[in-house]
């Protein structure tokens, strides 16, 4: 079994996951890297293999609170990545979480979900 | 290992010898002097315990340290090692206790082990050498007490033993360990200090660096910020068209990806607040591609804001084409305006960034479409839509990129918020636009405490 991808949060950059054993891909907290493509190319990998992983049923989370303009442009390839997965016969299930009152994240949301045409269970929680 | 690696340890053990030297010098020397002084002081004791030999010994003492003075006045001159310096008192105290223990009956022999043991301890504190000087003392000092023992005593062997030789015998062994370990402990504290030092020099040296580099790169930027700022429309000529109207532009960085545009042509006044993929140096780049096509398309080819645009997205699509991972990921968001001064009809387009009109109070929310300006959602086939509005007078609209909405603050971790934002532009919308200005400036302040500001900002606001 492949080892699992994690990068624990920093400053600039979300915590961000991918366990093959679990089927799991999780991204939460704050996304604005120096550079985008540095940070989420990495991820974007990880998450392409789960592919030739033997699991089926794929769980993906999205808790982010805030993103910059490019990484909602990395996020949007992480979604399309999901799609792809979709196609070759994957079960994905997207979970997507949005604080009550970030009205945003919630457009955000259903952007992803038109045009790349994948349907995400959003989920509000309370802020803290 | 790399010659300059082996040369860096050569170094180092040059210095580490040197530094012990250095050492071992002081504490002869303060060593040889005690000798010098507290085997004279002692003949006192002489005087009191024994008396009958104390000529001979004081005699004795006197000999051994008017030797040991003498080495330490001809100690540079006749360049005397620091080792020969101390070894000399050493050995001969030894040998002269010898002697005195000799001529010893037995009450007198135990308090004369004191004595004894006294010069082992002083040489075990002070003492720094190689083990060979110890082992030649060892060995002298018990020749000298075989013989001083045949030649004088009366005393049997188990007499001397028992009285302190043993003892004696004892506390020398541990004084021998102790030379040694304080010696091993002082050498292991030089080489450590002076690696310490040595890391310390190569760490102060890459700070330099590092300073200097970033010190560089810092003023470089600087330069870009003033190329950057003679791109952007001056106050002036904007308060000439829209006399009542103003600005709020925080840069996250030096440079920013936000930026503002302006454009007065036959009566029509065409304003933009941009929002550029990346903000520092890559959104500053960016920012640069988006003002250079919009001087170049408004308005001699379009003058509608929805073609601008449509024309503006293709633009940038070309401009990055040569790179097929870059034209999928940057872009601009905008929000975009042509203020009719003869209709007084605003019409306006956006990519992602609304238009807020502000009427009687009330907030009227242009919603934008949600589409950037560039590749990355794939579909270009769809246009923007072009929204007409008529002004009255004591309308206020504002365009601005998403920096101030987004925000985090407040207490946790919690973005400031559209909504939010909407709210506080209605409160504000009447005063001053300096006033206004002000207000935002606060707010966000407040809003954000001790949190970095994260993205570049950029509000403008008009009242017709």
């Amino acid at each position: 079994m492949k080892e699992p991808y994690i990068k624990k949060a920093t400053r600039t950059t979300p915590f961000t996951c991918v366990d093959y054993k679990s089927g799991r891909v999780m991204i939460k907290g704050r996304s604005s890297p120096e550079n985008t493509m540095e940070f989420y190319d990495p991820f974007l990998e990880a998450i392409s293999a789960l592919d030739k992983s033997g699991n089926q049923r794929i769980l993906a989370s999205f808790k982010l609170i805030y993103f910059n303009t490019s990484s909602a442009r990395c996020i949007y390839l992480i979604v399309k990545e999901l799609k792809s997965l979709l196609e070759k016969g994957k079960e994905i299930k997207i979970n997507w979480y949005a604080e009550e009152n970030d009205e945003d994240m919630i457009d955000t949301a259903e952007d992803f979900q038109d045009i790349i045409g994948i349907d995400f269970n959003i989920k509000m929680y309370k802020a803290s | 290992m790399s010659t300059s690696k082996l040369l860096k340890q050569r170094a180092l053990e040059v210095e580490w010898e040197e530094a012990l030297k250095r050492a071992t010098i002081k504490y002869h020397i303060a060593g040889a002097w005690v000798a010098v002084i507290f085997n004279l002081i002692f003949g006192v004791t002489d005087y009191i315990n024994v008396h009958h030999h104390f000529e001979v010994f004081f005699v004795f003492r006197l000999a051994v340290s008017s030797i040991t003075a003498i080495l330490l006045v001809l100690r540079k001159p006749l360049n005397i090692s620091a080792d020969f310096l101390i070894f000399v008192p050493v050995l001969l105290i030894s040998i002269q206790n010898a002697f005195m223990w000799s001529l010893m009956d037995i009450e007198h022999l135990q308090k004369h082990t004191l004595a004894y043991i006294a010069l082992f301890i002083g040489a075990g504190m002070l003492v720094l050498w190689k083990i060979y000087w110890s082992i030649i003392v060892v060995v002298l000092s018990i020749a000298a007490n075989v013989f001083f023992f045949i030649q004088n005593s009366t005393l049997s062997t188990e007499e001397i033993l028992v009285g302190g030789g043993l003892l004696t015998g004892t506390v020398m062994i541990f004084s021998i360990i102790l030379i040694q370990t304080r010696y091993n402990l002082t050498k292991r504290e030089i080489v450590a200090r002076l690696s310490l030092e040595e890391s310390n020099k190569l760490l102060n040296e890459q700070k330099k660096i590092i300073e200097s580099k970033n010190k560089d790169i810092t003023s470089s930027i600087r330069y870009a910020k003033k190329i950057q700022e003679a791109i952007l429309p001056s106050e002036r000529s904007m308060k000439k068209h829209l006399p009542k109207s103003f600005v709020y532009y925080r840069p996250r960085d030096i440079v920013s990806g936000d930026f503002y545009w302006f454009k007065h042509a036959d009566d029509i006044s065409y304003i933009a607040a941009v929002d550029c993929t990346g903000h520092g140096v890559p959104g500053a780049f960016m920012s640069m591609i988006g003002n250079t096509i919009l001087n170049k398309i408004v308005p001699e080819y379009r003058t509608q804001p929805a073609e601008i645009l449509d024309e503006m997205r293709r633009e940038v699509i070309n401009t990055m084409e040569q790179s097929e991972e870059n034209a999928s990921r940057d872009g601009m968001d905008i929000a975009f305006c042509a203020i009719n001064h003869q209709t007084n009809v605003i019409e306006y387009a956006g990519a992602f960034n609304p238009l807020c009109l502000i009427r009687n109070g009330e907030l009227k929310e242009v919603k934008a479409n949600r589409m950037p300006i560039g590749s990355y959602f794939g579909k270009i086939d769809r246009k923007y839509t072009n929204h007409k509005v008529q002004l009255k007078t004591g309308d206020t609209f504002y365009i601005y990129s998403d920096g101030f909405q987004d925000q985090i603050g407040g207490k946790g971790d919690r973005k400031y918020t559209s909504r939010k934002f909407k709210n506080l532009l209605k409160e504000i919308h009447d005063q001053t636009p300096e006033h206004q200005v002000e207000t935002l400036e606060n707010e966000i302040e407040a809003w954000r405490g001790s949190e970095d500001q994260l993205d570049d900002m950029l509000i403008m606001g008009v009242k017709v």
